[in-house]
């Protein structure tokens, strides 16, 4: 009965000019010298279409539909600067709010920058891609740490050595806020250089909890931590837990002295130390490091697709194994430590001294995920577990320093 | 330790297309024997935990052989099995771990194993942080704003072009409907279906034919997925011009604005008296809240449809919104899902941006089965299930709701068959058979049922 079904025209909504099957009434007279429509519909496709077009035409028409499409092997080509533009734009907020410890608006904005990003499209789109998988990535080991601390604990003190705006707290208080199990309390004593933006950081924290039904209380202590005397404040309250976080700004100090700091970490014994190795190369920052990157796999995708084809394989497949590798050590971890290095030594033996050891980030992953990397040898990943830090690796450049840090007398 | 993931049915002796356990021999595993982990001199190791030690041994190698393109090491299956049962266990510590090393070994551009990782972890992250129904949300609102009619048929063409998955059920359904509409003039087909009216050319190419006087018909289509107003616009213009084209007298309308499935009428549908009806509803069905199933095989029933025809993946996702049935419903979700994925990966260029898109809707998919306990009210009223049922648990239904099994015919299974040949080795076309609850084609990929039609009247 349907013999003469034939696929491709009749999924295109076309008549197939090969078909036996006549329309009744033909139209083929209307439309067969309509070879215009080809290029307008070529055209069409490179248009930057996500559902609004950016040069205000329409698009296909109804009138130039209905003609038999020669569709071969297409890619959606995105033309014009703009959405390049727009999903690089959109990469770096992201990345910003990474540096920054805003989880919670990095992780608003990631679905869109994966949307809008592909492996096989375009430059920026191919970059966008590997970038927002390394950021993806970044966010949901963040989000586990702080997680895993703070699991069991119903009353929270986080002590920030350096709150500043105090953005890496709101994801925070939304991770708290939609548990099952109700925080009793939160407290966070930020520290800082300046008692006005202390209070300003405490009052939009505040406005913050308070709209999420956080019981929650701010208290600023100005000048740096090392310095400070007395201690009544930061001291626990019962059945809380304290959480010192601490994140290495190497280029000025911000804690004051050394051996203050370990004098209030030793007399507050948190319940954990996170400490955050910031690559402290000549750019700084991670946001800084982040562009360069940025800039660097963009030029060489740019040439990779100059010399290779846009279906290539070879070519997606040096991406995707060897670069995106790369991006992602790159964009997911701390980065090379070139100064680093006699830093994290020296925190690490001063930290046991006064009677912290090192907590690896879940339960005992270096064993098993060292087996795991052997399954792998192409990856190129190393691990190496030293003075009680874990230390992934991509062939020589070491990435992720991790160190989480709990009372020695304590037991999990 | 490893379990053979069994299917809710155990009827094996039935009918051989049901017994979904034959799939496990043919997949090398990797098995694990868990060993006290070992304590490393400055790493405390817990005591009390017994980690995972994975060994490398493979039971069979029967898909490296035959060319398995997802390789022969099944490291995320294992690894994404583990952190379910530790998710359903509670133990933190565990899940915190595997979730770290999925999220070390996971991408989304990656091979077979790395793309299965990173499609669950997303799911199982939400589920162990409970931040599933914001996440589902977001991922929503994006795909909505970035989905233009272009963009979405060229996904369904290029898809329909490589794998019969969803051209099989267009051609048995449209086979069916047009058996039931012979001698009909005044036709109406009610499409509850999220195939952007790719189906029905074929129908009127075949209406334009009839060797009688060609019918008049009228389309109305009623959306499942939220999209913008200017898709269906399109839709319309190309199937009035299509029609037009083929000389059958066209009518076509939308009924979008919806609260409730169940709650449609005749007259809200615009059913008129002198009509012929069908009813279309391909990947519609599990779209319902699963209350209200029942709810909406008795409205279509009270339409008094010629014919009712039904296509379902074939899953059963009905445990996961029960809490204890966690690791039930997630070896099922696995299950399914390696399953398309790697008829993705064979059927598809390595570099398709079409398999892309597909791939990242599975990710929502398995987001709001597993991530959000079950069903995700996006808007208030919006239907966005995807708990999926399998072919006798649809049945079932509908023989509750007094519909009886329309057969199909031996020309429509020679037309599903004939398609078939179209595409590459590996498919192939099953009838249900044996007892009452049985019923319709499936289309099996290795072996494995996969798509269910089935037609039905009152």
């Amino acid at each position: 009965m349907l013999q003469s079904l034939r696929l491709q025209s009749s999924i295109n909504a076309n008549p197939n000019p090969n078909s036996t099957m006549r329309p009744k009434r033909s139209d083929r007279e209307s439309h067969a010298g309509d070879s215009t429509g080809d290029n307008e519909d070529n055209q069409a496709r490179k248009r930057f279409n996500f559902g609004r077009n950016l040069s205000g035409e329409a698009t296909v028409s109804g009138e130039k539909s209905v003609r038999h499409e020669d569709e071969a092997e297409e890619e959606i080509v995105i033309g014009g600067e703009s959405s390049g533009l727009r999903l690089l734009g959109l990469l770096l907020q992201c990345a910003e709010a990474v540096s920054m410890d805003n989880l919670d608006e990095a992780s608003g904005l990631l679905p869109e920058i994966s949307e809008l990003a592909s492996p096989f499209g375009s430059s920026p789109e191919r970059v966008a891609a590997y970038f927002a998988e390394a950021l993806q990535a970044r966010i949901i080991s963040s989000c586990l740490a702080i997680f895993q601390a703070l699991e069991a604990e119903d009353r929270v003190h986080v002590i920030d050595l350096d709150i500043m705006q105090g953005l890496q707290w709101p994801g925070l208080f939304h991770i708290l806020a939609s548990r099952s199990r109700k925080i009793r309390s939160m407290r966070i004593t930020g520290v800082g250089s300046s008692i006005e933006l202390l209070e300003a950081t405490g009052r939009r924290l505040s406005d913050f909890a308070n709209s999420l039904g956080l019981p929650f209380e701010f208290h600023a202590l100005e000048g740096k931590v090392g310095n400070i005397t007395d201690l009544s404040r930061l001291a626990p309250r019962q059945h809380e837990a304290t959480v010192v976080h601490w994140m290495h700004h190497c280029l000025y100090d911000i804690t004051g002295s050394d051996l203050g700091t370990l004098r209030l970490l030793n007399l507050l014994k948190p319940k954990l130390i996170t400490i955050v190795e910031q690559d402290l190369s000549h750019s700084g920052r991670f946001l800084g490091r982040f562009v360069e990157a940025l800039h660097y796999y963009s030029a060489l995708f740019d040439a990779l697709g100059d010399g290779l084809g846009g279906d290539s394989v070879e070519r997606h497949q040096v991406e995707q194994q060897l670069f995106g590798s790369e991006i992602r050590n790159i964009v997911a971890v701390g980065g090379p430590k070139r100064t680093g290095e006699v830093k994290v030594e020296r925190w690490a033996d001063e930290l046991r001294r006064i009677g912290f050891r090192p907590v690896s980030l879940g339960g005992n992953p270096a064993a098993q995920a060292s087996l795991l990397l052997g399954m792998f040898p192409w990856k190129g990943y190393t691990l190496v577990e030293e003075s009680g830090c874990l230390k992934l690796g991509w062939k020589d450049l070491s990435l992720l320093t991790a160190s989480a840090w709990q009372p020695s007398d304590q037991s999990l | 330790m490893f379990q053979p993931v069994r299917a809710p049915h155990q009827d094996h002796h039935k009918s051989p297309i049901m017994d979904t356990t034959l799939y496990t021999a043919k997949l090398p595993y990797l098995i694990y024997s868990i060993q006290p982990g070992n304590g490393q001199s400055g790493m405390r190791s817990s005591s009390n935990q017994q980690l995972p030690v994975i060994s490398q041994t493979s039971t069979c190698s029967l898909s490296s052989e035959s060319g398995d393109p997802c390789g022969s090491a099944k490291w995320a299956a294992s690894l994404l099995r583990e952190c379910a049962k530790a998710i359903s266990e509670k133990d933190s510590t565990k899940i915190h771990h595997l979730l770290w090393m999925l999220n070390e070994l996971a991408s989304a551009y990656g091979d077979c194993e790395q793309k299965l990782a990173s499609l669950f972890l997303q799911a199982l992250f939400c589920k162990a942080t409970e931040t599933g129904e914001r996440c589902y949300k977001i991922l929503t609102s994006v795909t909505e704003k970035s989905r233009s009619f272009e963009s979405v048929r060229k996904m369904m063409l290029k898809f329909q072009e490589v794998s019969p998955w969803t051209s099989f059920g267009h051609v048995a359904s449209n086979g069916a409907i047009l058996e039931a509409f012979d001698g009909g003039s005044k036709l109406h087909i009610i499409d509850i279906s999220n195939t952007f009216c790719t189906q029905w050319p074929t129908l009127l190419e075949a209406l334009a034919t009839r060797s009688d006087e060609t019918p008049r018909l009228k389309l109305t289509v009623v959306t499942t997925v939220s999209m913008e107003k200017s898709v269906m616009k399109e839709i319309r213009q190309r199937m009035e011009k299509f029609a037009r084209l083929m000389g059958v007298p066209f009518e076509f309308q939308v009924v979008s604005e919806l609260s409730r499935l169940a709650e449609l009428t005749k007259e809200e549908l615009g059913v008129q008296e002198d009509e012929a009806v069908a009813v279309n509803c391909i990947g519609a069905l599990r779209r319902i809240n699963v209350k209200d199933r029942d709810a909406v095989v008795r409205m279509i029933h009270s339409l008094g449809p010629r014919v009712v025809t039904v296509v379902e993946e074939e899953a059963d996702f009905t445990s996961s919104s029960m809490d204890d049935q966690f690791v039930k419903c997630f070896d099922e979700c696995l299950r399914f899902y390696s399953l398309f994925y790697e008829m993705l990966e064979e059927s598809f260029s390595t570099t398709s941006n079409e398999r892309l898109m597909l791939e990242r809707e599975c990710s929502r998919s398995i987001l709001s089965v597993l991530g959000c306990d079950g069903e995700v009210e996006v808007d208030v009223g919006d239907e966005e299930s995807e708990i999926r049922e399998r072919g006798r648990q649809w049945s079932q239904r509908l023989r509750k709701e007094a519909f009886s099994l329309v057969g199909f015919s031996d020309d429509v299974v020679d037309d599903v068959k004939a398609l078939l040949k179209r595409y590459r080795a590996g498919w192939s076309l099953v009838l249900a058979q044996g007892d009452d609850d049985s019923a319709g084609l499936y289309l099996t990929w290795k072996e494995e049922p996969v798509v269910w039609v089935s037609a039905w009247k009152p």
